[in-house]
């Protein structure tokens, strides 16, 4: 990376990157279709069942989250230095990019089901609010909720604040708050009952909104180590979660121990384990029609599951 | 003789090219000697046999990636030494020195804390520290007026008698 000639006028920098990693996933397609992102700036398509990316950009940036607008045919990538990306699946153009303050990034961007509003929080805690049916105006409610993290936006439009030990659920309409939830952890996703799945360290949470009540919070019961003669044993570790998603009626969970919990969704009991990655699965995706499921992994893995 | 001229050019051409090739194939073989060299860097990176950049030696060090994303070590620390990283890229413990206060730190690190660390202050004293998760944590320190050891399990302090006789 960094030479010895003398007089060298690129200013090389040390940028501790695994060019293998995938960091994010996106499903474009019903099945058997994503875009990934890299650290080293590839955003790409993976087809299921063959070996090779097919490149959709090379950025000189690094890439942390895509989400896929649906309605737009655009990748929406959060980058490093160069903010919010939105990009054209079929050209690889960047039609538009949304611009993030110097020495600040977002490290996860999540994009309404319905395509309207793009949000996220950047690394120094401000929260960032895109109307994209509005040409992108920014919306901010820091006077109504100040020290608060916006961490989702459910069907209907409600905005999901984390703050102090509570999430708030907020009318941006109406500028009022709806609801206040007693339960803290990390907001992963809201299924059509209105649950809360949360993500905890090492821990899930699948918390009632309806009730009021937390229902069941589970870990991975034991890393499986695996020997190269397919052995395995278990260890009892419990390390932290990478992501986790509801379907219909079950809960999937990935870890830095490599593997995929599956889990019924009504009592929270263990239905099987999935241990075919190498490396610390960094994020899944479920298909819309959630019968297939996606997960990518820190080596540069992708598998696809199909679900029952 | 327009057909002698032209082989003659063809045969100088091809001698030219042979002689190109032939030398270029020659400094390509020639490995840099730096033995007697003082050679003044940057940083340098190790990688393994995928790319995987697994130890560097720089200044400033650069902010360490985690499960796919980026984390900053803030405004005020930036450091340079030499950093580890395992074959997921993810950085487990350095030798460094920070680039404002002036500590000098050797770290171990779990894929998601720091877990040991051993420390001198710039002024005087050093500190050991190990640590795990749920409130578990063994200090062990010296400075010009007193020692200090301290041991905490799940948060609370185990009490220990002082200068006991």
């Amino acid at each position: 990376m960094l030479g010895c000639e003398k007089n060298n006028k690129n200013i090389q920098q040390l940028v501790a990157i695994n060019p293998l990693s995938y960091t994010d996933v996106a499903f474009s397609s019903i099945k058997d279709t994503v875009f990934v992102s890299t650290y080293s700036g590839r955003i790409s398509k993976r087809i299921k069942e063959q070996d090779k990316e097919e490149l959709l950009i090379q950025l000189k940036d690094e890439v942390y989250s895509l989400q896929y607008s649906d309605k737009q045919n655009l990748v929406i990538a959060s980058t490093l230095k160069s903010g919010i990306l939105f990009i054209d699946v079929h050209t690889g153009e960047i039609k538009k990019t949304l611009q993030i303050k110097k020495d600040t990034w977002l490290n996860s961007i999540f994009l309404s089901k319905d395509d309207n509003y793009l949000i996220g929080f950047d690394t120094k805690g401000n929260n960032h609010i895109w109307d994209l049916n509005n040409d992108y105006k920014k919306l901010d409610f820091k006077k109504e909720l100040p020290n608060s993290f916006i961490r989702y936006v459910d069907k209907l439009g409600a905005f999901y604040y984390q703050t102090q030990g509570k999430y708030i659920k907020w009318n941006p309409t109406d500028k009022r708050i709806e609801k206040e939830y007693k339960i803290s952890g990390k907001l992963v996703d809201i299924n059509d009952n209105g649950d809360f799945l949360l993500l905890n360290f090492n821990e899930f949470r699948m918390f009632n909104s309806k009730a009021d009540s937390l229902e069941f919070k589970n870990k991975h019961p034991y890393y499986i180590y695996k020997y190269s003669n397919g052995d395995t044993v278990h260890d009892p570790y419990q390390l932290k979660l990478t992501a986790a998603r509801f379907t219909m009626d079950k809960i999937y969970t990935s870890s830095l121990d490599q593997s995929i919990r599956v889990w019924n969704k009504i009592d929270g009991t263990l239905i099987d384990e999935w241990y075919l990655h190498n490396a610390t699965i960094s994020d899944i995706d479920i298909s819309k029609n959630q019968k297939q499921l996606v997960s990518v992994d820190l080596k540069g893995e992708i598998r696809f599951w199909d679900l029952k | 003789m327009d057909t002698k001229f032209y082989k003659l050019l063809l045969a100088i051409n091809l001698f030219v090219t042979i002689g190109l090739c032939l030398a270029y194939y020659k400094s390509n073989k020639i490995k840099p000697d730096f033995t007697n060299d003082i050679i003044k860097v940057r940083g340098i990176v190790v990688v393994d046999s995928s790319g995987v950049e697994r130890v560097i030696i720089g200044s400033p060090l650069p902010d360490p990636t985690i499960h796919g994303y980026r984390i900053s070590r803030g405004d005020y620390g930036s450091i340079s030494g030499i950093m580890l990283y395992d074959s997921e890229g993810q950085e487990r413990g350095g030798y460094v020195t920070d680039n404002g206060y002036g500590n000098i730190f050797l770290t171990l690190d779990s894929k998601t804390q720091q877990n040991a660390l051993f420390m001198a202050d710039p002024h005087g004293g050093a500190a050991i520290q190990v640590w795990g998760r749920n409130g578990n944590k063994i200090s062990l320190s010296a400075g010009d007026e007193d020692i200090y050891l301290d041991l905490t399990k799940n948060n609370k302090a185990l009490k220990f008698k002082t200068d006991e006789e």
